[in-house]
């Protein structure tokens, strides 16, 4: 049957091509929001699963979706949201609070083996019926978070059918009923996932495209040979090599903007070397960013923070971690003159970077090499693994210094400050801190939004002195959009509103 | 020949099905002893979830038990669920890409050795044209696949504008692909059958028969085509395989959905199962081209046994 299919398709018989094609990076591995990690899965989940907030394209305000409105408490730990009385799962039957529900229980259950299982530990929810006779799902949190509402518009906390909830692994339920401004029309791996409007969608009418194709296309030059050509008319990243040249030509086109993301090292603070935190201050402050952006081409901005200074009213940091190589040399020689009075100086020759092995990091670390030996005149050995052997090193601890990368889930700075919480599985450093997680604790319970954003500031500040993390890029949306889409919007997230494109 | 044909057959199929198992446990053996699991990404898991996850595919069980369950696997055809492509079972995994893989590679085939033979006989035939045809030979195999893909989405997809740079979704876009399969492929069945031809052009017979007057083209059809395509039919088998199953580097760079990117990216997202089925499915697929190309070789070369 699927050779029949494969032959009629070769001898022309091919289905007809969707109203708007655009690639969508590689491979989205799962078309269950809560399993789903990566970008490709994250877009797609976008296409096809609604939560109760949705963003808005271009401010990233969370805007009404499954829930019509929401309130919260002066803490930002207890939260209503009125529900959408006629949502509908795209086969018509009725969508309501205890699919929420039973979502969001399944979301924590470990047995699911979800990635973000844990943004909703130690949360209680609960459905009520509101003053209107209207569902309004009660939500309790364990620490304050004003970006809640923000971070129900992210895929994790969509909602999933009760179909896909119980299919067992390796099995899609079909048809595959979903809640988004699309539903599935087929996929197949390694080439594309066609989706179509979803007409029991609440956002059905606002659906401009009838057919949307999103293309697994891994290669990158591959991805703009089909934009050049006229075959896709968006891909999220563009090639580094060509930047320059879609600089110059294609500005309509490629407008790269920052994103909300950082490139930075972790380096172990249990290692009997780089325990010394003087020696990680040294590696930290030799690095010239403004260099290491312009070696590496590409629209990366140098950075010194780990949180990006993007997001409204985020106070601007002096980072403890400034490019300064002359104190780096003397923290080096007070370490060096340590390290020699134990008779151990010869261990700095023996520092190791850990890098997975991709074009992009490759070039990094010899960068990084060169300015640590510009600078401190230290040889750092580089380690260049596939990405899941560096991964396993990594998540094991067995590295000294890693190089690393983490793109915000949602427009708040504690997307990236929690990781370096104890006991945090993303932690990784070895590093422990009882004032920092002190002030995430303050901040998580802090009366204002001016409070909370001090006291999150203090902690990276704190952070980046004790310098378990050396921040060194930000990251930057590289995509190339067809002028002619129209309803595309460039934001920090690189968060597509498939439904508002019209083409 | 026909004779007892049917036992040998028989005993050669034993021999794949029994290769088919031995590679098929070196392999998980192999996939199991590199670093890095299914789920160790970029993002950290917490470790409950972890164990969760690995309790829920049955990478908790020792690992007798999991090579059991995989055998059985191999024994039904169910390779069981995908580690990567967790909501997709395996086998449908390799029954999507694997027709895509056949056509492509199939027309690169259909293209490769009637080109390769043809012009390594005549290039043998006749002397001038043998510098000119080795030469190009020598570029087609110095040039690596992406280079010649890149040229050719330069030159018919950007340049003349008749064929789409990459995709799958009708006839179109097979073209590219297979050329690029079947140029390369071309340039060594030319070697194998030049050679072949030059050795059969040399040899008592045909001297006596050139001698004797025979015209040219009866000379070719009789006395050398045939002697210079038993080499060719011997290099038939692994190129076949290998070209049949896919190949990364044109896949990757004409985004086809096709086995060759399965076979090695399942290595890289360590995915066991998707791994040994595309392992299974390529051994599978080299012992029958194997014993395809040693029962051409026998009807080419009566001296050869069929199925020896």
């Amino acid at each position: 049957m699927r050779a029949a299919s494969t032959f009629l398709l070769l001898v022309g018989c091919a289905p007809a091509a969707a109203d708007l094609v655009v690639v969508n990076g590689g491979d989205a591995a799962v078309l269950d929001p809560q399993l789903a990690q990566t970008l490709p899965e994250a877009r797609l989940a976008a296409a096809l699963h609604a939560g109760l907030t949705r963003y808005h394209p271009q401010s990233l305000e969370p805007l009404p979706d499954l829930a019509v409105s929401w309130t919260r408490d002066a803490a930002a730990r207890r939260w209503s949201f009125l529900l959408r009385p006629d949502a509908r799962w795209s086969d018509g039957t009725p969508l309501t609070g205890a699919d929420v529900v039973a979502s969001w229980d399944r979301l924590v259950a470990p047995t699911t083996g979800a990635p973000y299982r844990a943004w909703l530990d130690g949360a209680h929810w609960t459905l009520r019926r509101g003053d209107d006779g209207g569902e309004v799902l009660e939500v309790v949190l364990p620490d304050s978070r004003p970006a809640f509402a923000a971070q129900c518009a992210t895929w994790p906390l969509a909602v999933v059918h009760a179909r896909l909830r119980e299919a067992p692994p390796g099995a899609l339920p079909d048809p595959f009923v979903s809640s988004g401004p699309f539903r599935l029309v087929r996929r197949r791996i390694g080439d594309r996932v066609r989706v179509e409007r979803n007409p029991h969608s609440w956002r059905a009418a606002e659906v401009a495209v009838g057919t949307l194709d999103l293309l697994a296309v891994s290669s990158r030059f591959t991805a703009l040979n089909l934009f050049l050509a006229g075959e896709a008319a968006w891909l999220p990243q563009a090639p580094r090599l060509a930047v320059p040249a879609l600089l110059e030509r294609r500005p309509d086109a490629f407008q790269p903007t920052p994103r909300f993301g950082t490139y930075f090292l972790r380096l172990r603070c249990d290692d009997p070397l780089l325990r010394d935190q003087r020696l990680r201050m040294a590696l930290a402050r030799a690095l010239d960013r403004d260099r290491i952006a312009a070696d590496l081409g590409g629209t990366r901005p140098p950075s010194d923070v780990l949180v990006p200074p993007l997001l409204p009213g985020a106070p601007r940091l002096a980072s403890p971690q400034a490019f300064d190589p002359a104190a780096a040399r003397l923290l080096l020689a007070a370490v060096r003159a340590d390290l020699e009075r134990e008779g151990r100086a010869a261990e700095l020759d023996r520092l190791e970077l850990l890098v997975p092995s991709t074009d992009l990091d490759r070039d990094l670390a010899h960068v990084l090499r060169d300015q640590w030996l510009r600078h401190l005149g230290l040889e750092v050995r580089i380690v260049l693994l596939e990405a899941r052997s560096a991964h396993a090193l990594e998540r094991d601890g067995e590295f000294r210094i890693s190089r690393s990368s983490w793109i915000g889930d949602y427009p708040d700075p504690t997307t990236f400050l929690e990781l370096f919480r104890t006991d945090h599985p993303g932690n990784r450093t070895g590093w422990s801190d009882v004032g920092f997680d002190a002030l995430l604790d303050r901040a998580a319970t802090a009366g204002n939004a001016t409070e909370r954003a001090a006291l999150l500031a203090e902690a990276e500040a704190r952070l980046l002195a004790a310098a378990p993390v050396v921040p060194l890029l930000g990251e930057a949306l590289e995509d190339v959009a067809d002028p002619r889409l129209r309803g595309f919007h460039r934001n920090l997230l690189g968060y597509v509103d498939w439904a508002s494109l019209s083409w | 020949m026909v004779n007892g044909l049917l036992p040998r057959l028989g005993r050669r199929l034993l021999v794949v099905a029994a290769s088919v198992l031995l590679v098929h446990g070196l392999a998980f053996l192999a996939l199991r002893a590199v670093p890095g699991g299914p789920f160790d990404t970029a993002r950290p898991l917490a470790p409950e979830v972890r164990a969760a996850l690995e309790a829920r595919y049955g990478l908790d069980a020792p690992l007798h038990a999991q090579y059991l369950s995989a055998l059985r696997g191999l024994l039904t055809g169910d390779f069981g669920p995908s580690l990567h492509y967790r909501d997709v079972a395996v086998r449908t995994i390799l029954a999507d890409a694997l027709p895509v893989s056949l056509w492509v590679g199939g027309l690169a085939l259909l293209l490769a050795f009637p080109l390769g033979a043809g012009c390594g006989v005549a290039a043998a035939m006749r002397r001038r044209l043998e510098g000119p045809a080795l030469g190009a030979s020598a570029l087609l195999l110095a040039v690596p696949n992406f280079v010649l893909a890149g040229l050719f989405v330069l030159a018919f997809s950007f340049g003349l504008g008749w064929l789409p740079p990459a995709g799958w979704g009708g006839a179109r876009h097979v073209v590219l692909p297979a050329l690029c399969l079947a140029l390369p492929l071309a340039a060594q069945v030319f070697r194998v059958a030049h050679e072949g031809a030059r050795a059969a052009h040399g040899s008592p017979a045909v001297r006596f028969a050139r001698a004797m007057g025979l015209p040219p083209r009866t000379l070719a059809r009789r006395h050398v085509l045939r002697p210079a395509l038993v080499p060719v039919a011997a290099f038939l088998a692994p190129a076949s395989a290998g070209v049949l199953t896919g190949s990364l580097v044109v896949e990757r760079v004409f985004a086809l959905p096709g086995l060759g990117t399965h076979f090695v990216r399942a290595a890289m997202d360590r995915d066991y199962t998707l791994a040994l089925g595309a392992t299974v499915v390529y051994t599978a697929l080299l012992g029958l081209c194997t014993l395809l190309g040693d029962l051409l070789l026998a009807v080419l070369d009566p001296r050869v046994e069929a199925v020896s």
